[in-house]
């Protein structure tokens, strides 16, 4: 697959040993691929099974069915559900991806007083599980008559989403030259202006990155769902995942893998198309 | 052009009066109602959703949402302190106790005997279990109209073929499941994980001679200690699965279901289901929980029961017992019974279609005349988690004293219910 | 917290005029981030602290206060010990393999040439699926007797063996699903962190003979020490919040083996109904992750 070297050294036997040396990364390498994809490709070769089949440990199904898919899409509801997790997460990522570039603009330009506290303030209720909140925020939410509203749920996404992005966007910010900045400034450009048409521009990567995150954020949520949405017409995929386990009172696996699978697509989709962007992002001083 | 405007002025005038008044007028017939009804599972919905309700009463529009009844006690709490319950929610009849307790409840006794006078035919269809079911500390509350038993159900082709009579008793299910169990066979299905309140367990516990006093289950009487070492027999000679600590009731289902399984204790609910693979009386055949050697005369036959009960925050007590008598109706509670749990309106039982569904349904009828509901307690979901522990530390220590361990959860259960 | 380490540089322009409009605008800037963050997330957690010194379940009329008194039931119950034993290990157990696991990875993924789009994007995979649906596979690998799991062991001569079913081997079990499901990103944090380190760094350690062990030891690790205490935050603290795979795979048992903090809370608050002693598990937690992170940033300044 790989490791041979463009431009051949002069002796031999050296040549030998780098190859042996390169290749053997891939070794490991395979395990640990294994590792990541086994669990997924299982469970992909379980939804094209019958029930019955599922009991066989065999990896390939006699006979394909792509009937647990078919019941899947055509479940009552299944839509709805789909579109209302595609709207949370699109409402919630944009909303937090703007909160947290005003912040994260001020972290890393400023040296104001609190500077430090406020930080902290953003960044310490990340390490809260989030099985705690679910009862104060029920009492929150119901206090101000927002129960069982979209609305409720897209303020709890992006507070959540919130501390992740403004971290990450604040080292990209800070890597972005400060010179272009000055430059404009003394073009007149108002704050907001050098926020929108130079800083964020510049950042973009980071735009996606935290974009990335937070959509899968929101996509994957279930607890919040569970606690603040009383009808059907406001729940998302991860909630009829979890009443499907009940409901069927015998494990229908296959049908259950196949909707595990159809709800991690989009999610993937989203990441492999940014992937570079993403990981560059990160590398190009993100985090540090 | 005057004339025009005044004209327009006065028309504009008269149809924002009629729209004052339009909802008025509507409100003589009795005003709209809104009524909330949470089911348990999603199957427990009639197939009509409500649309002849609808039909018969123009005023009032029933609502229905699924929560699950594992989680329908938490959430109508939680939604009672926030003012939101709704009219009528579906819990487990083992758990009316904390509801009752927090005054969540409505008192419906003058609307069940507004019903008896109106409908006497109608109200006089439902088992006593019905009624008793929705009451906590003789107040009705609700309706259980649907009861579900656990069967002992076995496979009648592998005992004939091992030359096995059908056991009549506990010690008898252990020793056949010990000579069943062997190739792969699991001898006797059952759960043994803490995915589930332990209504198997209890359900056992009540066949086996086993007594509640002031509603807090003996674990440590001579039935009590039976039933650990039923369990711990289950492990040591290998009857269950060797997976049983993980198994909820999915697996052991799917266990009989698949084949794999020699005994089980289904639900009436999942026979349905168990006629997909298997033929009744061919393979497969079920019968009340058998007793405990030498406790013949205690034995029960424990249901679960899921009232619907009114909530004490309606508005609409009236409306919601006419819903109640909607969902109780014959031909509305079999097209449920029909697919799913049996229910406690006695014509569908006989009902011509209900045997012809479920051809099993003759042989328990005897036994569903006599079920018996689950005791509840206040401290019912503290009381749960003790029992469950006391479960699987007997599969954990299949050679362990089951009495000592009997005793030691007896104190921690009593303890709670002293509190 | 990291970005601690940014020293922060100004705008000449703010630094000239110090007029009061200037001065707030940071503030202006930082507002909406902390109403969300205070007002919902904040909020939550001074909820708790308040509601864990009362006594509300739902057998108490009224709330009565009861001070420290939840704190001291829970340390006297020998449920909530389990559980913070049974905690640790999951967390220490995760640690462990989890940065041992994303290192090799993240090593790996650095040294190959080709396909290294496609390798880290498999390399984060796991990531992105949800926590039910990451238990939901685990617990399909190895339940029933023709699972993945059993049927290779049997292929390698091994018999049948009890996974979920076996209290020791469930943990085992819970921590390597928890594993494959964080660390995806402790790897990517740390491949973040090997892309920047200055490649000069290597070809001077090369030139001063250094093998590849000792220049990892010399180069590597200093260069992304910030990095590794962040993958450490991160594996630590999500495990100890750990609670959406744990509860669909094992629900605690068997026995109460893999009834870590969290899933332990989930009970007390949506079984037993008893939110007080809920929430003084989540305090708990609190200090646990808190301190935690105190240490690690402690760490990755001394250098």
């Amino acid at each position: 697959m790989a490791g041979s070297s463009p431009s051949l050294p002069p002796r031999r036997a050296p040549v030998l040993a780098m190859l042996i040396r390169k290749n053997l990364v891939w070794i490991p390498l395979a395990v640990l691929v294994a590792w990541s994809l086994v669990p997924i490709l299982w469970s992909v070769a379980a939804s094209f099974k019958t029930p019955l089949e599922v009991y066989d440990a065999r990896w390939l199904p006699e006979s394909p069915t792509l009937d647990n898919y078919a019941r899947v899409l055509q479940s009552d509801g299944f839509w709805r559900y789909f579109l209302n997790s595609v709207f949370l997460a699109l409402a919630s990522t944009g909303l937090a991806v703007f909160v947290s570039s005003l912040a994260a603009y001020a972290f890393a330009r400023y040296a104001f007083r609190w500077r430090h506290i406020l930080l902290i303030v953003i960044l310490v209720p990340r390490i809260l599980p989030r099985a705690s909140l679910i009862v104060p925020l029920y009492q929150m939410v119901e206090s101000v008559g927002m129960l069982d509203t979209y609305a409720a749920l897209i303020v709890t996404y992006t507070a959540t989403a919130i501390p992740l992005a403004t971290w990450i966007l604040t080292g990209f910010f800070h890597a972005v030259p400060i010179e272009l900045e000055e430059a404009a400034a003394i073009d007149g450009a108002s704050i907001w202006q050098r926020i929108w048409r130079i800083v964020v521009p510049i950042a973009v990567p980071g735009m996606i990155t935290v974009g990335v995150l937070s959509l899968r954020e929101a996509w994957n949520e279930f607890p919040f769902v569970l606690a603040l949405t009383t009808s059907m017409e406001k729940r998302t995929l991860p909630y009829q995942l979890f009443l499907l386990r009940d409901r069927l009172g015998i494990q229908d696996w296959p049908l259950v893998n196949a909707f595990t699978i159809l709800t991690i697509i989009p999610i993937l989709i989203l990441y492999i198309a940014f992937e570079r962007r993403i990981v560059s992002g990160l590398t190009s001083g993100a985090l540090k | 052009m005057r004339v025009f405007v005044k004209r327009s002025l006065i028309a504009a005038l008269l149809v924002s009066a009629g729209a004052l008044l339009f909802p008025a007028f509507a409100q003589g017939d009795g005003e709209q109602v809104e009524l909330t009804i949470w089911f348990g599972r999603e199957n427990f919905i009639p197939a009509d959703a409500f649309d002849a309700f609808h039909a018969e009463h123009p005023n009032i529009r029933v609502t229905t949402d699924v929560i699950p009844l594992e989680q329908a006690v938490a959430d109508t709490l939680r939604a009672a302190q926030a003012g939101r319950a709704p009219d009528i929610v579906q819990i487990p009849a083992d758990s009316l106790g904390p509801l009752a307790i927090q005054n969540a409840l409505f008192d419906i006794s003058d609307l069940l005997e507004q019903w008896q006078s109106e409908d006497p035919a109608g109200h006089g269809n439902l088992a006593e279990a019905a009624f008793s079911m929705g009451s906590w500390d003789g107040t009705p509350h609700g309706l259980a109209l649907h009861i579900g038993p656990f069967w002992y159900t076995y496979r009648t082709d592998w005992f004939e073929e091992a030359g096995i009579a059908v056991p009549t008793n506990w010690d008898e299910v252990l020793e056949a499941g010990r000579q069943l169990s062997d190739g792969g066979r699991i001898g006797f299905a059952i759960h043994g994980s803490r995915a589930h309140d332990p209504v198997w367990m209890l359900s056992l516990f009540m066949a086996m001679g086993g007594q509640w006093e002031g509603n807090v289950p003996q674990l440590d009487s001579e039935a009590g200690v039976y039933l650990l070492e039923f369990y711990q027999a289950l492990v040591r000679d290998d009857i269950g699965s060797p997976e049983i600590l993980a198994w909820d009731s999915g697996d052991f289902r799917a266990a009989f279901i698949n084949g794999n399984a020699a005994q089980a204790l289904i639900g009436d609910n999942v026979y349905p289901t168990v006629q997909e693979s298997l033929e009744y009386g061919d393979e497969w055949a079920g019968k009340p929980l058998p007793p405990r050697p030498g406790a013949e005369d205690q034995n029960r036959t424990m249901a679960l029961g899921w009232p619907y009960v009114v909530t004490a925050q309606t508005e609409h007590p009236e409306e919601a017992m006419l819903a109640l008598r909607y969902l109780a109706r014959p031909e509305i509670i079999e097209e449920v019974a029909l697919r799913y749990q049996p229910t406690t309106v006695l014509p569908v039982l006989n009902s011509p279609s209900y045997v012809d569904a479920k051809p099993w349904a003759p042989d328990f009828a005897e036994a569903f005349a006599q079920l018996e509901p689950l005791p509840g307690h206040p401290r019912q979901p503290q009381i749960y988690q003790v029992l469950l522990d006391a479960m699987q530390e007997a599969l954990q220590n299949p050679n362990a004293d089951a009495g000592e361990i009997a005793a030691t959860y007896q104190a921690q259960i009593d303890e709670l219910a002293d509190r | 917290m990291a970005v601690d380490n940014i020293a922060t540089r100004e705008l000449p322009a703010a630094r000239r005029r110090r007029k009061w409009g200037e001065i707030l605008v940071p503030y202006l800037l930082v507002s909406p981030a902390i109403l969300f963050v205070a007002g919902v997330l904040g909020y939550a957690v001074v909820n708790g602290f308040v509601t864990s010194l009362f006594r509300v379940d739902i057998w108490t009329i009224g709330r009565p206060f009861v001070g420290l008194g939840n704190y001291l039931a829970l340390f006297r119950d020998p449920n909530f010990l389990n559980s913070l034993t049974r905690s640790l290990i999951f967390v220490a157990g995760t640690i462990v393999f989890g940065l041992a696991l994303s290192m090799t990875y993240a090593l790996l993924l650095q040294a190959v040439r080709s396909a290294r789009g496609f390798l880290r994007s498999v390399a984060l995979i796991p990531y992105l699926v949800s926590g039910i649906a990451a238990a939901i596979m685990w617990r399909f690998l190895f339940t029933g007797e023709a699972s993945l799991v059993q049927a290779t062991l049997e292929s390698l001569g091994f018999g049948q063996m009890t996974w979920l079913g076996h209290p020791d081997r469930a943990l085992a079990v819970v921590t390597l699903a928890n594993v494959w499901f964080i660390s995806p990103f402790a790897t990517l944090i740390l491949l973040g962190g090997l892309q920047s380190v200055d490649q000069q760094l290597y070809d001077a350690a090369a030139i001063d003979g250094a093998n590849w062990f000792h220049s990892f030891l010399n180069v590597t690790l200093p260069g992304i020490l910030p990095m590794l205490s962040l993958s450490l935050m991160w594996l630590s603290f999500a495990s100890f919040n750990m609670f959406d795979i744990i509860l669909p795979l094992t629900g605690g048992g068997p026995g109460r083996s893999t009834e870590v903090l969290a899933v332990y809370m989930y009970q007390l608050a949506f079984r037993n109904l008893d939110y007080s002693s809920a929430s003084a598990v989540m305090m708990v937690l609190l200090v646990i992750n808190l301190t935690l992170s105190l240490l690690y940033l402690r760490v990755s300044r001394v250098r």
